[in-house]
């Protein structure tokens, strides 16, 4: 946020604004010690409007609108700490560009760690949930980080084993995990394509 | 999506007032979205 204030102040006087949305589902007070030190206005997407209108899977995500309202600029993934991303937004002030688009490998690279991170971060949360025998909310974070990081076999293991603890007796059944891993497989396929949505409340499907 | 106009939203800031999209109309408007989490 401080980078931001800091592009907004440097350009405030020339008819521009920064209107900072913070996705959070926890609401205002978690939000305002993120914000404390900036002088344009923020607001919680509680709803997740934004999110769902252009189906962003990840935060932080930038939107530029000029003063028509129209469209400019629509990037997942935008930083502050990226030149090119600031250069984008001060091209579209002095309208040197009719719109920006980037490149998507380097970005989507950068989408892919934000989710392995967050799968982790939930994975992490699942676990302490399932230390505390809150099995229902640890299923709940294991669901959302498979769907993030589907690769990742020890959050997948670890909630086979949280699921299905018949299966982990003294003997492993490996062929119901090669079993189990395809189906599971073919419903995160599925969910895919149907368009899911990873926000602050784990991943949904966007409302019909 | 780029280059259509953007649909108008209402959103609460921190203090509970309604901000809508709308309001920005005349402003170039970077929309910044991100989460605390």
């Amino acid at each position: 946020m401080p980078g931001w204030q800091q592009v907004y102040e440097a350009h405030k006087d020339n008819n521009f604004e920064i209107l900072s949305v913070a996705v959070d589902g926890q609401g205002p007070e978690v939000v305002k010690p993120f914000v404390k030190d900036t002088s344009f206005t923020t607001v919680v997407d509680e709803n997740n409007q934004l999110v769902n209108l252009f189906q962003f899977k990840i935060v932080p995500n930038g939107i530029f609108i000029d003063e028509e309202g129209t469209i400019r600029l629509l990037q997942e993934g935008f930083k502050v700490e990226d030149p090119e991303h600031v250069k984008a937004i001060e091209q579209l002030i002095h309208k040197e560009v009719e719109k920006i688009e980037f490149e998507n490998g380097q970005s989507s690279n950068k989408q892919a760690d934000f989710q392995l991170q967050l799968a982790q971060t939930k994975f992490k949360l699942g676990m302490e949930y399932a230390k505390q025998k809150r099995n229902d909310e640890a299923l709940k974070e294991l669901d959302d980080a498979i769907l993030l990081d589907p690769d990742n076999f020890t959050i997948r293991k670890q909630r086979w084993y949280i699921r299905f603890p018949e299966k982990f007796g003294s003997e492993i059944d490996f062929d119901w995990q090669k079993g189990q891993l395809e189906k599971e497989k073919e419903d995160e396929e599925f969910h895919r394509t149907q368009g899911l949505v990873c926000g602050p409340d784990g991943c949904f499907l966007p409302s019909r | 999506m780029l280059l259509t106009k953007i649909q108008d939203m209402q959103f609460s800031d921190l203090e509970g007032n309604f901000v809508s999209l709308s309001d920005y109309r005349g402003k170039n408007t970077l929309i910044f979205m991100w989460a605390s989490w």
